[in-house]
């Protein structure tokens, strides 16, 4: 399931599990990875209701993320499907910086993203932003 | 001690990555914290990515980073020689509506250095120069 972008920085891993698909990003997000970002974000687009992209391993990331992720919402969004993103650190304070996280729904960890599965009974935010 | 190196290379992409660990290695070498260091990584891969999209039209051209440390503040000038940007735009103090002309990568750039300016024509004289400051004393002292 994994592949290597040309320049070997930055990898996708997805993993399937009940009520969510997961993309575990690994390494780093920039101009030359973001490409291959947006093939493997698509990847997860029509797995499941709820989608969790895990950016714990990544060790960089610049707007060329943020804009993906943003295209990635909105595709979601057209589809009435969820989007949970999980980080900390600078990532997190870098989505923080672009108000990200007033319009996704953010978790520090994989586990804490899962509480915010319907069966968990949470909601999510509306991802709706079209 | 204090010091000053000049790196040059061509806007692509692919080398990028080189070129901020190389900034950031040197930043925590004179005593950054390394999640200091990743915050000035972000902030120069902006201004790379700024010069590839709107200097060069996401084309190759001529880049240089003028990195210094006087011992106490780490500066980055990242120079191109594209063409004059005509909105002339300077860090913004606010996030700016995403207008797809760059704002809010500069404005990332302001939020996570110390200092930062958009200098136009850029000190050589052409093209535009980004010049972001991190105070590296403030971390030493602490």
């Amino acid at each position: 399931m994994e592949k290597v972008s040309p320049v070997s920085i930055f990898t996708c891993r997805i993993q399937e599990e009940p009520g969510a698909v997961v993309l575990h990003l690994n390494g780093e997000i920039d101009l030359a990875a973001a490409p291959l970002l947006d093939v493997e974000l698509g990847r997860g687009l029509e797995r499941s209701q709820t989608v969790i992209i895990d950016f714990s391993e990544v060790v960089y990331c610049d707007m060329s993320g943020v804009r993906a992720l943003e295209r990635f919402h909105a595709a979601l969004g057209h589809r009435g499907r969820d989007l949970i993103v999980v980080s900390s650190g600078i990532i997190r304070r870098l989505f923080a910086l672009v108000e990200l996280d007033k319009r996704i729904t953010m978790a520090d960890t994989p586990e804490g993203a899962r509480a915010f599965l319907p069966h968990a009974g949470s909601r999510l935010m509306d991802s709706g932003e079209g | 001690m204090a010091w000053e190196v000049t790196l040059q290379f061509v806007t692509d992409p692919r080398v990028f990555h080189v070129i901020r660990r190389t900034v950031s290695a040197a930043a925590i070498a004179e005593g950054m914290p390394v999640d200091v260091a990743r915050e000035v990584e972000i902030a120069v891969g902006e201004a790379l990515s700024n010069a590839f999209i709107h200097a060069y039209g996401r084309s190759a051209g001529p880049l240089e980073i003028d990195l210094a440390f006087d011992g106490s503040d780490f500066s980055v000038i990242v120079h191109d020689s594209g063409k004059p940007l005509t909105d002339r735009p300077s860090i913004p103090k606010a996030l700016p509506a995403d207008k797809g002309h760059g704002g809010r990568g500069l404005y990332v750039i302001g939020q996570l250095m110390d200092e930062a300016e958009v200098i136009h024509p850029g000190p050589r004289g052409q093209g535009t120069a980004i010049r972001m400051v991190k105070r590296v004393s403030s971390y030493l002292n602490a």
